[in-house]
């Protein structure tokens, strides 16, 4: 919020006081107000022209740490994700952690990013392999207590001893294939379809994913839309062991035409009802529920807790796709975002950097999506960057940014 | 990125010959040289920030789209 800047940017909404001293935040995020002192909130963030302006290069920015190369400003949205990409934050943490005995180390919902001629980069193990890509759990808004996997999914009646009597079955073609088996990609498959079943006939899985387990007290906090259900999952993951859980926005298909965003934060048209109607109510209350409940178990502390996204939004009021000024709609806006974190080690209640005063740039402590990196690394204690891709060649993960200790 | 954003880690003389001579000794080595400077780095870090408490796992929201949610101010 820019409340002093000029009518055409500051927009309709007020900041209020929070439990930080100091540290304001918008009138309709008044949950989360109340824990603002474990939040802090770096608003210096930008990608310095190194980006397209568009969602894809947004995604593989800020979800791996690393710059677009110059195939993502050919292609832009039509980019597809590469198997030379770098691996997102999350199966970097998948690759360094040790294998969870029961979950895979990185668990994605309520869905996978983007539809599948869109499909988001950045959000993959890549370079890694398929071993370390995150297990994506699917959600709806109509079902916000039915998480499914999709690629796991027990069909009709299938039970576990049916499913034991198929893995035993796919055992055998896999020995006749003992050849094939020495290539890379297939010994990444063969992990991967392991742990798939691991997973699927698994009671831990299936006590895990159990939301119903929560009192109905808890399950309240969080709310019962799919981003509140999605959370509440979240928390349940990481207390099972899981080292990292991505939940991302789950489109919804009202807000598409209300606020031409595509079903999320994307508000070209509509962007101030939008936001105090329907998508800051929808974060606010689950978010700050969130936080509350990892801190009353005891759990913040070892649990960063990072929100993000592919860019802010433009400061100038007014976007050509709904009309100009009259759309109330704010455009992309990659030059300029803040990243929001708590837990984890980091110090709650303060506010990192700033930016110029129309919010257009950042100002103080400028920082890139891989200074974020080498944090959330950093608080996950995974200093040594070194990694081996698909063929066991050596790389660096990150020689870009630093960590941003000052938060901690 | 500007120029300034880049950190220019201080690795001492020993750490330096050490990964050298690795990196020297062929390229199946550049990870361990790597992680030794990494390493170096990390705690440095550490001791600029006084205490270290690890994390066992991390949550990420994704607000899909582009959210405009900041504080007030500059």
């Amino acid at each position: 919020m820019k409340p002093n800047a000029p009518l055409e940017y500051r927009g309709e909404f007020q900041p209020v006081a929070t439990s930080a001293p100091g540290m304001e935040l918008c009138e309709h995020l008044p949950h989360l107000a109340k824990q603002a002192h474990h939040l802090a909130i770096v608003r210096s963030q930008g990608d310095f022209h190194r980006g397209t302006g568009d969602h894809h290069a947004g995604y593989y920015t800020n979800l791996t740490g690393h710059s677009p190369d110059p195939t993502f400003h050919r292609l832009l949205n039509a980019r597809t994700p590469y198997p030379t990409d770098w691996p997102s934050m999350a199966s970097v943490v998948a690759m360094k952690r040790t294998p969870h005995p029961s979950l895979p180390n990185a668990i994605t919902l309520p869905q996978k990013e983007g539809a599948p001629e869109y499909t988001r980069p950045g959000q993959f193990a890549a370079r890694l392999g398929i071993e370390y890509d995150p297990l994506f759990v699917d959600g709806s808004r109509e079902k916000p207590y039915d998480f499914v996997v999709p690629a796991l999914a027990l069909q009709g009646q299938t039970t576990r001893e049916q499913m034991a009597s198929r893995r035993e079955l796919l055992a055998t073609i896999d020995r006749a294939q003992r050849n094939a088996e020495q290539s890379a990609a297939m010994t990444d498959y063969r992990k991967h379809q392991q742990k798939a079943f691991s997973l699927l006939t698994s009671r831990e899985t299936k006590a895990a994913f159990d939301l119903l387990a929560e009192s109905e007290a808890v399950r309240q906090s969080y709310g019962n839309s799919i981003t509140g259900t999605s959370m509440l999952m979240a928390r349940r993951l990481v207390e099972a062991g899981v080292p990292f859980v991505t939940v991302f926005w789950k489109a919804d298909k009202e807000l598409d035409t209300l606020c031409k965003s595509g079903g999320g934060w994307d508000t070209h048209g509509n962007n101030f009802n939008c936001l105090r109607d329907r998508l800051l109510p929808e974060f606010d209350k689950p978010f700050a529920a969130l936080l509350d409940d990892l801190h009353q178990r005891g759990m913040l502390d070892e649990t960063l807790v990072i929100v993000s996204s592919e860019m802010g939004r433009k400061p100038k009021i007014g976007d050509p796709r709904s009309g100009g000024v009259s759309g109330a709609g704010r455009d992309h806006w990659t030059h300029s975002m803040s990243t929001l974190l708590a837990g984890g080690g980091i110090r709650g209640g303060q506010v990192y950097g700033s930016s110029d005063k129309l919010a257009e740039y950042p100002k103080d402590n400028p920082v890139g999506a891989e200074h974020i990196a080498r944090t959330v690394f950093h608080s996950l204690g995974i200093d040594d960057l070194s990694a081996r891709d698909r063929e066991g060649r050596p790389f660096h993960l990150m020689d870009e940014g630093r960590v941003l200790t000052e938060l901690f | 990125m500007p120029s300034s954003a880049r950190q220019h880690i201080p690795v001492d003389r020993r750490t330096f010959l050490v990964a050298g001579g690795l990196s020297y000794f062929g390229a199946d080595l550049a990870g361990p040289a790597m992680a030794l400077a990494d390493s170096v780095a990390a705690a440095g870090e550490a001791i600029g920030s006084g205490r270290r408490k690890i994390a066992k796992s991390a949550i990420m929201i994704w607000l899909s789209g582009g959210p405009p949610i900041s504080t007030r101010g500059t």
